[in-house]
């Protein structure tokens, strides 16, 4: 090779503009778009073109140096120019951040073809910046769906949902940087779709995130909050710690419904008609399995009045991961790990009573002691008022200090009815109880309590009642 | 062929790049020869090289070639530097920058850096690259035991001088 030649090379790599009569575009080639991976559509895109002889060993020269040159300059970005080295590390983080991007872009576009003519014919600093807006938009518009998702909530118990819908999300439009982590999720969003996001990084993946749970939460919306819980309690009396898919029980529970013609909205099954319903399917292949699905969900979603079409694509696009789960299931004859007996209303507990620290051995023994030494009644309860810090201790005292069924009542008289509402449900006088079960100090006070209960007016004692009925054992 | 787009991968030194590099440290001398200090090309490729590896073993990656320039431009003036230890203090110096500048984990920029590695050997090392590697990173990181050392040398010269009353 001459020297001309030499220098010719040279310059063309080192200067970014790409000499267009060298790089003739060609418009005969069609790529495939099931060949492009989807995660790192840049690097795969030239690889395949690469691979097709699209693409000359010169342009992939052309494309390592501009690559280089792209990272140099994100690290003075980075550096704020004061420094001229980074770890390798951040060079790979910001190499990552640059190559998703640009692949943020063309991916954009309606095919590889013209994202391949795009990268050979514009300089990929250039593409970078298209990307870059590209990704401005993605956010604008993932915050934006978020607020819809907001607005419109599942309100449901479950933790792993609220952590991740309401706080992940917003945990990661505060960190998340398109400049340098463009390709960062920073969080875990750990509460899963009905279909899990693959292959997609930083605001691809949460924007594809939001949008299964805009589709999600349409549908679950539908049905009556209470309903949907106690269907779901069916499932686990404690799916609200469960990290699970809310929608898919309640799609495969809405279907089951449906074949059985029930009410759809109502989601109120026994065990004879999942037996009934597993009669009916189990002689299905899966593809009949699939089409009678897919007949039930168009219906059912007439029935519960769903009209919004992408939200219906959404829908009948995941039925798949719902044919295999039954089918599998009806193989298994384990029907009823998937279709759910909803669980019985119960009453809402609402209070939780949470008792103070015991006082230590020590300090019970000296107040036993003083209590002992105590001429009156009135010092005896003066006393255990002052130094009884939970419940738990007032019991002890009841019993240890042999109080007198006066004594008793003369602390009953000043505790609040909240603990007066937990000491009756622990010290319950019923025929039931055995007095073999209780000591004499036990019975005694039961009985105190019941007599103290008595004494209280009409409306004291309702307000006792319902303390009692919202309080969790 | 396939792009290869891993960054350890895409810095391997072309020729091209590695005359460039000696280019930029040979221009130097124009600026310190009126200072007795020069290098040669041989010289110049060793610093190169000594950058490169520093580079390696830290773990970084560089995007100009300006840090020995800015190096060789700031110690040039030092007290401690003559023809005969310029090569060698300029090598150490380079593998120092490298290293402080990754277990400060970046927390100074490369004008801040040099400016502590030069008032430090100009100081308390008296020119000893050796000392201002074993002393430099705890005192740029630690700057308030900077304080205690200056007492502890007090102390010991005090204590010298006692002895060397007692002696006499």
């Amino acid at each position: 090779m001459n020297n001309d030649s030499t220098n010719e090379r040279k310059n063309k790599l080192l200067n970014p503009i790409v000499d267009q009569e060298t790089f003739a575009v060609s418009k005969n080639y069609v790529l495939d778009k099931k060949q492009i991976d989807k995660r790192f559509y840049f690097q795969s895109l030239v690889d395949t073109a690469s691979l097709m002889g699209l693409i000359e060993d010169e342009m992939l020269d052309h494309f390592q140096v501009s690559l280089i040159a792209l990272l140099g300059f994100k690290v003075d970005q980075f550096t704020q120019g004061k420094s001229s080295s980074v770890r390798m590390e951040i060079a790979e983080m910001l190499m990552k951040s640059n190559l998703f991007t640009i692949s943020h872009y063309l991916k954009s576009l309606d095919s590889p073809d013209d994202a391949l003519h795009i990268i050979k014919t514009t300089p990929l600093k250039e593409v970078y910046e298209l990307g870059l807006n590209c990704i401005n938009e993605s956010i604008k518009k993932a915050k934006k769906l978020h607020k819809i998702i907001l607005s419109t909530l599942y309100h449901t118990p479950n933790e792993t949902y609220n952590e991740t819908v309401v706080e992940g999300i917003k945990g990661f439009f505060k960190l998340y940087d398109p400049s340098f982590e463009a390709h960062s999720i920073h969080i875990t969003a750990d509460y899963p779709t009905i279909k899990p996001i693959e292959n997609l990084d930083g605001i691809e993946f949460i924007l594809a995130f939001l949008q299964s749970i805009y589709h999600e939460n349409k549908f679950c919306n539908s049905f009556n909050t209470g309903d949907t819980h106690l269907y779901l309690k069916g499932l686990h009396a404690h799916y609200d710690l469960l990290i699970i898919n809310l929608f898919e029980p309640l799609l495969t529970g809405a279907i089951a419904c449906h074949i059985l013609g029930l009410e759809v909205n109502k989601l109120l099954l026994n065990p004879f008609q999942i037996e009934r319903l597993y009669t009916e399917l189990h002689t299905l292949s899966k593809q009949a399995l699939y089409h009678k699905f897919k007949e039930s969900t168009i219906a059912l979603l007439d029935q519960l009045r769903f009209d919004h079409a992408s939200s219906k694509r959404y829908i009948i696009g995941v039925l798949p991961v719902i044919v295999s789960r039954v089918y599998l299931a009806l193989k298994m004859d384990t029907l009823e790990q998937v279709i759910y007996i909803k669980a019985a209303p119960t009453k809402d507990k609402e209070l939780l009573y949470h008792a103070a620290p015991k006082m230590n051995d020590e300090l019970f023994r000296i107040v036993l002691e003083e209590l002992s030494e105590c001429r009156y009644s009135s010092d005896r309860v003066a006393l255990i008022l002052k130094e009884v810090k939970s419940l738990e201790d007032l019991e002890d005292f009841v019993e240890e200090a042999s109080l007198s069924k006066s004594e008793i009542k003369a602390i009953l008289s000043k505790l609040p009815l909240i603990e007066i509402a937990v000491l009756i449900e622990r010290h319950p006088l019923t025929v039931q109880i055995s007095v073999t079960d209780r000591t004499t100090q036990e019975l005694l006070l039961s009985q105190c309590l019941e007599e103290h209960k008595n004494k209280l007016s009409v409306s004291m004692q309702h307000a006792l009642k319902r303390l009692s009925y919202h309080l969790s054992k | 062929m396939q792009l290869d787009l891993k960054v350890a991968n895409i810095f391997a030194f072309t020729p091209a790049t590695l005359e460039k590099n000696i280019e930029s440290v040979l221009r130097c001398n124009d600026f310190t020869e009126p200072k007795g200090l020069s290098l040669n090309y041989a010289q110049a490729l060793y610093l190169v090289d000594t950058r490169t590896n520093s580079l390696k073993s830290n773990g970084r990656i560089e995007f100009s070639d300006s840090i020995i320039g800015k190096i060789i431009y700031t110690f040039s003036d030092s007290a401690y530097i003559d023809n005969i230890n310029y090569e060698d203090t300029i090598h150490d110096l380079i593998e120092l920058f490298y290293y402080f500048k990754n277990e400060s984990l970046d927390r100074y920029n490369d004008d801040q850096l040099i400016a502590y590695l030069y008032s430090a050997f100009e100081g308390y090392c008296q020119g000893s690259t050796e000392l201002l590697a074993s002393k430099g990173l705890e005192k740029l990181l630690h700057p308030e035991t900077a304080i205690e050392d200056e007492l502890e040398i007090k102390i010991s010269d005090i204590q010298l001088e006692a002895i060397d009353e007692l002696e006499l």
